[in-house]
């Protein structure tokens, strides 16, 4: 029993009736009730993949701290502060037990107060690693790198007010080249994309793609 | 009930080309014009192991469970490739993900890559770094780890989002030699600014295809592109016609 | 790449160009300089929209962001906001909110509802407004709303049943929704694959809110009429405060980024010059040789 679950073929072939159904919704309408419950079981299988990765994350934590591995001081922090948030918010967080305000204080200093500041500091470097990399990487190499550089400029000066403040021709030069050239070229992308997923689709139905089923291939061997 | 019928026709004529591509190609496989990103993995590799650092790869943010699957497969399938250069050249790995189930992914990958290589005991399960599923967590790692460690070689392919630009920005501080590539146009100008060499767009589903030679992908590859110069003939026929006040293919569009 | 002069991590003119950006940003926030921000006809557009809300319209707010991405996404979410409440007071509009991103979206809607707390206030919870927190799923609960609305968000950020929430009553599918307002910094996409007017016959426009850099990504679909409007950034958000006439964040952060470009020109410049003189020596010096 256990060798016939395993087989490749059932994940496949859930993958075929899920995608076909959830097509056929949206070609022709039918059965939109069976895509309905389709979706929300789907959401439900994505809540599993939080209750995976935390499983995941102490599976490897905890073997750092085993094996004493580099760092693993850092494992046992992480591992506190898992469990301080799930208590947290079991205890303070939306339909929280405790029914204390001192819980629910406690929660939203550690969402608010702790969380949100370390999250808004360590996504605060993309702006200083921008101007590293105005002055480290925009060298002007070859005249079409020039001519990069000078709708960069324009560019920028059409996004902040003092373009058009300095002259009024920013505005419409630098809407011209985002609503114009950057709209073009990102159809062909967009394009790309779209096709490329379908083709994944199609080696997934055949079988092909085996990288949902967590094999990868190993190239010519 | 309705039928969206050109949606449906342009849906079912590029599954049947790439059915065709990937039939074509188990006889067959086509060919892929070389790519200078991958060509220089041996010489960036040298490097690292003449510098007697190791070599830093990440597919960033994208999994295998969005749209942006065929990104991180390719990423990963170049992962295998790089782990067989750092196998050949004895150089240490490490490899930083944001998803759990990619972790036995890249074990398995970065193990083989060794093991081609003749050196599978250089191989530890420590080269795979998981930070747990959130992507600030993802960034604080990976700089902390080049500012910390300065890899050689810093690699990012696959279906990026923030971390590029704090990832390669670190590197470039560094002095890591860096190599790039993702289909998402937004973090493309800064690949090219901070990467030594670059894979643009598409061209990181081709590389993937060319590392693994798979029929399947090439074949699909092949696929698309016939499909692309479908749709480039179709926009050029429709143009000629739109200016000649001909609104055929418009009407035709909304069936 | 630069010299190596490093103290600790960074090298020292790193440091340099840092600290003099931040002072540069600083001095316009901490005291405004008052540049005057012209209002574009994207902006004009979304709010054109919003405003075209009646009595009983319903409008969704939907967040795809976090407290990392908060001072790109609060300045245009908060103006939204304070339009939106606005209505909700003057013309009886419904106002659903909700959030997508896994990595704390219902902290990032409990902080702008922070800074609007004087316009929600004076509303009646569950009758003017509600909202969901969290939504998880990501594009499929996207999906499940646009198919199911009382199924996908069963219970709201207080642990209320969607069945006892008064407003909530009538409203099954997306078809019954007027209007969507969408923030997302790196996800435009989704927006329109399942919330699309042309789609849904009752949604009567969306409006997606976005960095000015996913603009061009999002245009394609603008033209085509899946997106109705957008506002682009920070700098949306100071054209619609001024829409609105009460300047806020976005208005403040206005002088802060253009001093900010300016001097992102001035480097690529000096830059330039550097890279131009040193390749002309060189050239020169081997000429001699």
């Amino acid at each position: 029993m256990a060798l016939v679950l395993k087989r490749r073929e059932i994940p496949i072939a859930i993958f075929a009736v899920v995608s076909l159904l959830l097509l056929a919704d949206y070609f022709t309408g039918a059965w939109p009730d069976v895509a309905k419950e389709t979706i929300g079981w789907a959401i439900i299988l994505w809540m599993f993949s939080y209750v995976l990765g935390v499983t995941s994350l102490f599976r490897y934590h905890l073997t750092r701290i085993q094996k004493r591995s580099q760092y693993w001081a850092y494992s046992v922090v992480l591992i506190v502060c898992v469990f301080v948030y799930l208590l947290s918010g079991l205890l303070g967080g939306v339909g929280g037990f405790s029914g204390i305000p001192a819980s629910k204080a406690f929660n939203d200093f550690l969402w608010l107060n702790v969380l949100a500041p370390l999250q808004t500091g360590i996504l605060s470097y993309v702006g200083f690693y921008m101007y590293t990399i105005f002055f480290r990487g925009a060298r002007t190499r070859s005249w079409d790198v020039g001519i990069m550089m000078i709708v960069t400029i324009i560019l920028m000066l059409n996004v902040a007010p003092v373009g058009m403040a300095l002259w009024e021709g920013f505005g419409p030069l630098g809407d011209w080249f985002k609503d114009v050239i950057n709209t073009g070229s990102y159809r062909g992308i967009m394009i790309g994309v779209g096709v490329g997923l379908i083709a994944v689709w199609v080696r997934a139905m055949l079988g092909y793609e085996r990288a949902f089923l967590g094999e990868l291939s190993r190239g010519a061997e | 009930m309705y039928l969206k019928g050109f949606e449906l026709f342009v849906f079912a004529a590029l599954c049947l080309l790439v059915y065709l591509g990937i039939e074509r190609a188990k006889r067959k496989p086509p060919e892929v014009r070389p790519f200078p990103a991958l060509e220089h993995i041996d010489e960036a590799v040298g490097r690292a192991a003449e510098m007697g650092r190791p070599v830093h790869f990440s597919t960033g943010l994208g999994g295998l469970h969005d749209e942006w699957a065929p990104v991180t497969t390719a990423g990963l399938a170049i992962m295998g490739e790089v782990a067989k250069a750092c196998g050949k050249y004895r150089v240490p790995m490490r490899y930083t993900t944001v998803l759990s189930y990619l972790v036995p992914i890249a074990e398995d990958l970065i193990k083989f890559g060794y093991d081609t290589a003749g050196h599978v005991e250089l191989y530890n399960p420590d080269m795979v770094v998981y930070t747990g599923e959130e992507q600030r967590a993802m960034m604080s790692a990976m700089m902390g780890y080049i500012m910390r460690e300065k890899p050689a070689v810093n690699m990012l392919f696959g279906a990026t989002k923030y971390e590029t630009i704090n990832f390669l920005g670190t590197g470039a501080i560094a002095g890591c030699m860096q190599f790039g590539g993702t289909p998402r146009l937004y973090y493309l100008p800064v690949m090219m600014v901070t990467c030594d060499y670059c894979l643009l767009g598409e061209e990181v589903y081709a590389a993937g295809a060319a590392v693994t030679k798979e029929p399947s992908q090439l074949g699909s590859i092949k696929g698309i592109d016939h499909f692309k110069i479908f749709v480039l003939g179709w926009m050029i026929v429709s143009l000629i016609l739109a200016l000649a006040g001909l609104d055929w293919f418009g009407k035709l569009i909304k069936m | 790449m630069g010299e190596r002069v490093a103290l600790g991590t960074f090298p020292l003119t790193d440091r340099l160009v840092f600290l003099v950006f931040i002072i540069l940003v600083a001095i316009p926030i901490l005291s405004p300089i008052g540049l005057p921000i012209p209002v574009t006809d994207a902006t004009k557009k979304s709010f054109k929209l919003m405003d075209s809300l009646k009595s009983g319209d319903i409008l969704v707010m939907c967040f795809e962001q976090d407290m990392g991405t908060f001072y790109s996404g609060a300045p245009p979410d908060e103006a939204g906001l304070r339009h939106a409440f606005t209505l909700a007071k003057q013309r009886g509009v419904k106002v659903i909110l909700f959030g997508t991103s896994s990595a704390g979206c219902k902290v990032y809607i409990d902080a702008i509802l922070m800074d609007t707390k004087p316009y929600w206030e004076p509303l009646r919870y569950g009758e003017d407004w509600v909202n969901f927190g969290w939504l998880p799923g990501f594009e499929t609960a996207m999906a499940g709303f646009a198919r199911d609305v009382q199924g996908t968000c069963k219970v709201d950020v207080y642990g209320k049943r969607v069945e006892e929430i008064p407003m909530m009553r009538g409203i099954k599918t997306l078809s019954d929704v007027t209007g969507i307002w969408y923030s997302t910094n790196t996800n435009p996409d989704m927006l329109p694959r399942q919330w699309s007017p042309l789609e849904y016959k009752g949604l009567k426009w969306t409006i997606c809110q976005t960095l000015f850099a996913s603009v061009p990504w999002i245009m394609p679909y603008v033209d085509k009429g899946s997106i109705t409007g957008y506002v682009a950034d920070q700098r949306g958000a100071g054209e619609y405060e001024m829409l609105l006439g009460k300047l806020g964040m976005g208005a403040t952060f206005m002088d802060a980024q253009s001093l900010g470009h300016l001097y992102g020109i001035a480097l690529i410049v000096m830059a330039n010059v550097h890279y131009l003189y040193t390749r002309s020596k060189t050239s020169k010096s081997k000429e001699e040789k």
